[in-house]
Parts: structure tokens; C-alpha cells; sequence
């Protein structure tokens, strides 16, 4: 028998089940399965008893709330797919619409971070769910994996943080890019930041903004010792959203 | 009784929605909406962030459009505070939101229209979509999915990521492109090209077998919007344009888009009804997307393209296109052009050009607007930068906007033919291809 999937996209951009129609085995993967609900792609939609369920999006209508709880009684397994479905996303920012993880209305079995999730983690992980495998991720930070990385990283966080981006109306060179952000005077998530992205953004000589989420679920904590190591720019300290750009409602403010 | 049709969510769609036709004692359709989520609450979350900060927030206003989220609002900081970008940063730019409208277009018409035309309206709705079209037309299913894999690796590659892209800064590009990738794509356009032959080839035959509903239902009168290169067909720069009924053409100024672009707010939606001001509402109501961008040019900018253009123009008999149906036909004929674009800029060694950003950059209190064509329509950006380069408030009409009133129009132009006149029985319908 062939493992059954449904996808349900809540509040979302439709990212995250774009990146997983663009992976290399998506094809093998839509063969491999019964896909019982998408509505991306398919016409018919019941929320009927499946294996795996994958939810894009965050929650931000109350019947929103249904939908999930429906789901859950109808699934073996729930994976949040997307860091707005596991940590409510960027929309989380808004002070106007509610966004929330949709592990705050049902349990979850796991999730797949990333905004959108990296396609070789989405890729390895869709493979182990069909393999009946629990999904399997990073366990370090950004940092781990980055290639500005020195040792003395404690000294770097004692630098004054001054930006949150590198402007090309300061100084941009070369030599500029190939240190750490930290070191630079601009604000990189990557300390608080799961890996898993292959460093996509710092390669890009663009600091970590935190889209893969916390790396544990202590987010608060690890948090409030990185803020404590980091001297923030006056101008910086009320900027919103500066270190949960993607989480905030897993923080407790 | 009265009586009602929900359908939600709508299938096969690039978001979220819903729609409501209403039919009344005496058979006649009373109302027809479609409701989508509001956008809103970005632009009040933009507000005290620095200005360059903004294109890396609002990508996540749209997954399938993220590139013109990411490039327009760059372009309008670009505009507030003075900036040129060097050459080389416009052809990225360029190469970028094409390759984008390339991947995104063919996934509009292999993974959510065709399954409509190729197993047909009437089909199982369990059987009405791309699996079932991937395992009854494996060639056509393994091109089609080659086709949208070249763009969207395209884009992950001058984006920096897959679906959100970073890589546009305010003063240009972050990076040029690397030799050996330009050479990598480049190396596969002749085949993209075939496959984009392939693809209209199919496109017109769904044309002929589908003729007869082209041309009778949903033809619906209304104004268009679109941007024009000096009335040339581009998606990253240009200038507003208006075709009324007539289809005279009227150009606006990207600036002065508010002596244009009425906002109507309707009793029973959270989306504004945009309309072309001087006409009044709901007189004024348009329609955006790639029929209205094709209504609104004198020419494509490229040669396959424009033959196209003009085969299509021959075919239904006028320039001025209001079949609903056609949106399909256009949308090939821009793929056309997305390609030829996309294979003319990569053979451009101009974009490994590491000159791809400027330094001479000041930030300014001003006001920017710019506006690019994302896949279902105009997309325009307003900031509001003050000295210290501070976003102090942000204006944004997205595609969603622009469409409603259009689609809605249609919907219930569409409802009255087939609830009131019985339209659909005298329909010809083709057999269907995929059975």
C-alpha cells in the first residue's frame, strides 16, 4: 500500500509547497504515494484519514483551528512544513493579524524548518517520511557551517552591533565580506539559528536572519544569553522583530 | 429558493480563496464574489524598518511571485533616494524576473489550467489534475517539469535561495553571476526553446478544440492595466497603461498612478475593487495579468513573441482581446518571450560583470514608487523613506488588488450565461485527450 499524504496550506505564501514541487524527486515522490489532499493541485479535497499530513502556514482565522483539529484526528502523523507552521513565520511580526505555530492548537510529530525549507533538507526529510522514518535535522547553529566562523566568537559578540544588514553606503569591499558579520558591527542570527541552509544568505555576503528557526525549543533562553553577549546600537534596541524575526510567538515577550 | 454555490478553497489556485455565487427565487444570479486574504497588514509591519530592510520582508507576500516582491520595492527605494544601478545589475535584474515569469507561467498552464483542457471540464475531479495528466502524458508531463526546473534554478541561482531571493540590494546586485554557471544555462536554451515551441503547439490546439468556448464564454468588456516600455511589452520597467472600451490607450507616469488607480471599498470584502479613476466605479473596473499586459502593447519585445502576438491578434479578429479564456493564450505568448529574453541576456557576459552595484548611494527623505509586472499583474510599490534611510510608511497594490473587481465582473457575466441562458448546452467540447 502506498503511503497516503495531505498537505493543507493555512495563512501562507504557497512557498514552501512551491519548494516542494521544484525538488529533483518530487515526481517520484507524487508517485509514490496517494496524495489525498492538496489543493494546490487537486480538485478533490476531503480531509480523510492519511499517514502523513504536512501543514504550510501559520494560524491566524479561527477556523483555521478546525481545519487542524480535523486533521490531526485524521493523521498518524503531523509535520509542520515551514518555519510559519512551526514557529508562525514572518507574518508573526504583524502587530494587526494573529500568527501562530500550529503546534499551539494540536500535537505535532515533528517539523521541517526553513522559510522555505532548504530543498536538500525538505528533499531528505520527504524521503524519510516515506521510509516511515522520523525526520532527522541539524542539530548545530548557522555558524557551525559557516565559513567566516573564527574561534574567538565570544569576542566578536562583545563588538557594538550597528546594523542589521551591510549597507553598500558604508563600506562593502571584499576584505569587508570575508569576515564575520558579528565581527563587522552587523547583526547575523546565525549563533541562535539551526543549520540546514548550507549557509545560503552569508554566502550571498548577506548576514543570518533566522528563517530555519531556533535550534532547540529553548528558544527564550538561548535568546537572552546571545542578547546579553551583544551590544546593541541604540537605534537597534527598539527595532522590532530584531531577534525573533521569524518566531516570535515561540518567545514568550 | 434562493439558492448558493460556495466553492472553497478554489483548486489549482496561486493562494488562497474562496468564491460565492448567489441565484434567487426567480433564477436569475444575484450576486458573485471572490474573496481572498488582504496583504495589508505587510505594509503596516515595514513601517520603521530601514528602507533597505523591506525587499527582504516582503518576499514573503507571495511563494509563487516572490521576485517581483523582492526586485519592486528595491526599484522604490532605488527611485526615492536617486540611485542608478550600473548596467550590469539591470540585465541580473531582468534575467531574474524573466526566468521567474518563465517557470511561473508554465506551472500556471501544465500544473493548474491544463488539466482542465486536456482531461477535461467534465472529467472525475479526483482524475482533474497534473498526476494524472504526468502518468497519461509522461512526454509532455517530463517536459513540462524540465521546463519549470530550468527557471526555477535559474532563479535559485541569482536569487540566492530557492523561492525568496536576497540578492537584489538597494544600488543593485550583491553578486554577478559566475562564468561557468551563465555557461551551464546558457548551454540548455535551445532546448528550453524546443520545449517552449512544444509548449504553444499544445497551447493551439487546446485553442482549436476549445474555440468555441473561447469565443462565447466570458467575453466581458472591461478596461485593461499593464506596463509598457514606451508600449513595448516589458516586465521590469515601464510606465502604467490604461485601454479603455475602445481601446484607446492612455499612459500614466509610474508617479502619478493615483490620477489612475481608484480603490473602491465593497460592503462584503476585505480586498479593496480597484478601477480606472476616470471612468468612475464600477464603469472603470479592469482586469490586470497577462491578457490585459498583451491588450495593452503595441509589441512584444522579442521576435518569436511578437509573431505570436500577432497570430493571436489575427485569429480572434481584434486588438483589443476581453475572452476571458484567452488569458491562457497569452500567458504562451509571454513564456515566448520570457525564454527568448532569458536566452538572449545569458549570453550576455555583461552579467558576470562584477560591477553590479554602486556605492553612491544616500539615503533621503523621499518618496519612491516603482512598479514590475508579477505573473497576475501590476505591481507597485510606495515608499516613504525619511533622512536617516527609515521606511516611514509603505503603499503596496499587488496583483490580488488589481484582479478582483476584474474577476469578479467576469464571474458573474460567466454565472449569468450558465445559470441563466443554459449556456454550457450548446457548448462544442473536444473529446477529451487524456481519458
Amino acid at each position: 500500500m502506498k503511503p497516503s499524504f495531505l498537505i493543507e496550506s493555512l495563512t501562507s505564501c504557497s512557498g514552501c509547497i512551491s519548494t516542494m514541487i521544484s525538488l529533483d524527486i518530487f515526481p517520484q515522490f507524487l508517485d509514490k504515494v496517494n496524495l489525498v489532499r492538496c489543493s494546490f493541485m487537486r480538485d478533490e479535497n476531503n480531509i480523510t484519514e492519511n499517514d502523513i499530513a504536512l501543514i504550510e502556514g501559520c494560524v491566524s482565522e479561527e477556523k483555521q483551528i478546525d481545519i487542524l483539529k480535523n486533521i490531526r484526528s485524521k493523521s498518524k502523523r503531523v509535520i509542520a512544513l515551514g518555519t510559519c507552521a512551526a514557529f508562525g513565520g514572518m507574518l508573526a511580526l504583524s502587530t494587526v493579524k494573529q500568527a501562530e505555530p500550529i503546534s499551539n492548537y494540536i500535537e505535532i510529530d515533528g517539523i521541517i524548518p526553513g522559510c522555505p525549507p532548504p530543498s536538500k533538507l525538505l528533499g531528505n526529510c520527504i524521503i524519510r517520511l516515506l521510509e516511515n522514518k522520523d525526520i532527522v535535522l541539524p542539530e548545530k547553529n548557522v555558524c557551525a557551517d559557516c565559513e567566516f566562523r573564527t574561534d574567538d566568537i565570544e569576542k566578536k559578540f562583545k563588538r557594538r552591533i550597528n546594523a542589521i544588514m551591510p549597507k553598500n553606503y558604508n563600506v562593502d569591499s571584499e576584505i569587508e565580506d570575508k569576515r564575520c558579520f558579528l565581527e563587522r558591527g552587523i547583526l547575523c542570527l546565525g549563533p541562535i539559528t539551526r543549520d540546514g541552509c548550507e549557509c545560503k544568505c552569508i554566502k550571498f555576503g548577506l548576514p543570518c536572519d533566522g528563517c530555519m528557526g531556533p535550534i532547540k525549543n529553548d528558544f527564550t533562553s538561548n535568546t537572552i544569553n546571545f542578547l546579553s553577549t551583544v551590544n546593541l546600537a541604540k537605534g537597534l534596541r527598539k527595532y522590532k522583530g530584531i531577534f525573533y524575526r521569524y518566531s516570535k510567538p515561540k518567545t514568550k515577550r | 429558493m434562493v439558492k448558493e454555490i460556495i466553492v472553497e478553497p478554489i483548486t489549482r489556485l496561486e493562494g488562497h480563496g474562496g468564491l460565492r455565487i448567489v441565484i434567487g427565487d426567480d433564477g436569475k444570479v444575484k450576486d458573485a464574489q471572490f474573496n481572498v486574504t488582504s496583504t495589508r497588514f505587510f505594509e503596516k509591519f515595514c513601517e520603521g524598518r530601514y528602507c533597505e530592510h523591506v525587499p527582504r520582508i516582503t518576499t514573503r507576500i507571495c511563494g509563487i511571485c516572490p521576485i517581483p516582491h523582492h526586485l519592486t520595492p528595491t526599484k522604490a527605494v532605488e527611485d526615492a533616494w536617486n540611485v542608478q544601478i550600473p548596467t550590469p545589475a539591470l540585465k541580473l535584474r531582468k534575467l531574474l524576473i524573466n526566468a521567474k515569469q518563465y517557470s511561473s507561467h508554465l506551472l500556471h498552464f501544465y500544473a493548474l489550467a491544463a488539466p482542465d483542457f486536456l482531461v477535461g471540464p467534465f472529467a472525475d475531479p479526483a482524475l482533474r489534475n497534473i498526476v494524472y495528466v504526468i502518468n497519461k502524458m509522461p512526454d509532455v508531463g517530463a517536459m513540462a517539469l524540465k521546463m519549470m526546473d530550468f527557471g526555477q534554478k535559474l532563479c535559485a541561482e541569482i536569487g540566492g535561495k530557492s523561492v525568496h531571493p536576497i540578492s537584489a540590494i538597494v544600488g543593485g546586485m550583491k553578486k554577478p553571476m559566475d562564468e561557468d554557471v551563465r555557461q551551464k544555462f546558457l548551454k540548455q536554451i535551445p532546448e528550453q526553446v524546443e520545449f517552449t515551441k512544444k509548449t504553444v503547439e499544445i497551447g493551439l490546439k487546446v485553442v482549436e478544440d476549445y474555440w468555441d468556448v473561447i469565443a462565447n464564454v466570458g467575453v466581458v468588456p472591461t478596461y485593461y492595466l499593464g506596463m509598457t516600455n514606451n508600449g513595448v511589452h516589458d516586465i521590469y520597467e515601464g510606465d502604467i497603461r490604461i485601454v479603455d472600451l475602445e481601446g484607446k490607450k492612455i499612459d500614466y507616469d509610474v508617479h502619478n498612478y493615483l490620477d489612475a488607480l481608484g480603490e473602491h471599498v465593497p460592503a462584503h470584502s476585505y480586498a479593496t475593487h480597484m478601477y480606472y479613476k476616470p471612468a468612475g466605479y464600477p464603469d472603470g473596473i479592469y482586469r490586470a495579468n497577462c491578457l490585459a499586459r498583451i491588450n495593452c502593447v503595441d509589441k512584444m519585445a522579442t521576435p518569436l513573441a511578437d509573431e505570436a502576438l500577432k497570430a493571436m491578434r489575427a485569429k480572434i479578429g481584434t486588438d483589443l482581446i476581453h475572452h476571458t479564456f484567452a488569458y491562457h493564450w497569452a500567458r504562451l505568448i509571454e513564456t515566448v518571450e520570457a525564454i527568448e529574453i532569458v536566452g538572449s541576456l545569458l549570453g550576455d557576459s555583461d552579467i558576470c560583470n562584477p560591477d553590479c552595484k554602486t556605492l553612491d548611494i544616500e539615503p533621503r527623505e523621499a518618496e519612491g514608487i516603482a512598479i514590475t509586472e508579477a505573473p497576475r499583474g501590476l505591481l507597485l510599490y510606495h515608499i516613504w523613506s525619511d533622512a536617516d534611510g527609515i521606511c516611514k510608511k509603505l503603499n503596496l497594490l499587488v496583483a490580488t488588488n488589481h484582479n478582483i473587481a476584474g474577476i469578479e465582473k467576469s464571474l458573474m457575466h460567466v454565472a449569468k450565461q450558465i445559470f441563466e441562458d443554459n449556456a454550457l448546452e450548446g457548448l462544442k467540447l473536444p473529446d477529451p485527450w487524456i481519458k
